[in-house]
């Protein structure tokens, strides 16, 4: 499937996570960890009360309140393992993709 | 590679004559002192307007951050990270860099390089307005401004107006909007049904004598509750 398609899943399943805690991996290494306030198309993410996992390297972010992560620098996303039900995950995943195909 | 500055050259180079902007500006903030790596820049006005960052003395001088650099921008209240309440930004790549793009090698015109790869440095920045108060609005501002520039490689052009149609800006704060919830049904009808209806609408397993998931629908409501 296409990236916009990928996306479409994705963004999908980051609204549903909404108000969970999540880690994100920057590209340039730095992971935040935080509550995930909102997510829009292009995956930029809002988050509210972050930590920051590396705090020696960048002391600067300590305590920071609202966050805007740009989608585009964002490397992984860390889930909770038990709010991923992988196995309905992979199946939206195949049913959207045969039906893109199909349009 | 740019050959090794002194602090206090580095300091000047920042900044360069602009003009106050004028177009899709959509937050003004006198009175902001900017920070750049912690060396203060001085008293000046900060600009949000749709296509940049832009902060400007009063006389003239001051340096522009394209979004695609910002890599993160939050409000700092914490003073003991900074000893004054702020708009913190991370920036992807060098300030001089972002003043004046045209300064660019030619090499970094060809090459599409993402954001942190390569060689380029961060840079921390912050505002620091004389209205503590402001600091939300800015924080906003900048956050709508910066989903109007996605990054060109990851849109499909082919799928833009669907993906225009399909959502809205940023989902979360409230409940699901009705395409969010119809986005949601969609998944859940796809595996419900087994066979993607593809057209959005909730249909329970009432009259469809083929859908015998009773066992995962039941799964599924589980997983819901327990959000």
């Amino acid at each position: 499937s296409t990236d916009a398609e990928n996306k479409m899943l994705f963004y999908s399943f980051f609204k549903s996570l909404v108000g969970k805690d999540v880690v994100v991996e920057l590209k340039n290494d730095l992971s935040i960890c935080g509550t995930l306030h909102s997510v829009d198309q292009f995956l930029n993410i809002k988050f509210t009360d972050i930590t920051v996992t590396d705090p020696d390297k960048y002391p600067h972010m300590l305590s920071v309140k609202n966050c805007f992560i740009r989608g585009s620098v964002v490397r992984y996303v860390q889930l909770p393992a038990d709010e991923c039900d992988t196995q309905l995950l992979q199946d939206a995943a195949r049913k959207e993709a045969a039906q893109n195909r199909q349009r | 590679m740019p050959c090794v500055l002194t602090e206090e050259a580095n300091r000047k180079m920042l900044l360069t004559a602009l003009d106050v902007p004028t177009e899709g500006v959509r937050h003004v903030q006198d009175e902001t002192v900017a920070y750049v790596e912690d060396d203060s820049q001085g008293n000046g006005s900060l600009y949000i307007t749709d296509n940049v960052v832009t902060w400007r003395n009063s006389s003239g001088q001051g340096f522009s951050l394209q979004y695609p650099s910002i890599s993160l921008h939050a409000v700092s209240r914490d003073l003991n990270a900074f000893p004054h309440e702020c708009l913190f930004l991370m920036v992807d790549g060098k300030l001089s860099d972002d003043a004046d793009p045209r300064q660019k090698s030619s090499d970094d015109e060809d090459e599409v390089v993402g954001p942190f790869e390569g060689d380029t440095a961060t840079t921390e920045v912050r505002f620091v307005p004389a209205d503590k108060g402001a600091l939300d609005a800015m924080f906003n501002s900048m956050s709508d401004c910066q989903a109007l520039h996605p990054d060109e490689q990851d849109t499909d052009s082919e799928a833009d107006d669907f993906e225009a149609n399909y959502y809205e800006g940023m989902e979360g704060e409230d409940n699901l909007t009705p395409e969010g919830q119809r986005t949601l049904e969609h998944l859940e009808n796809l595996l419900l049904n087994g066979q993607g209806q593809g057209d959005g609408q909730n249909r329970p397993n009432a009259g469809n004598e083929e859908n015998t998931n009773q066992m995962d629908e039941d799964q599924f409501a589980d997983a819901d509750e327990m959000q």
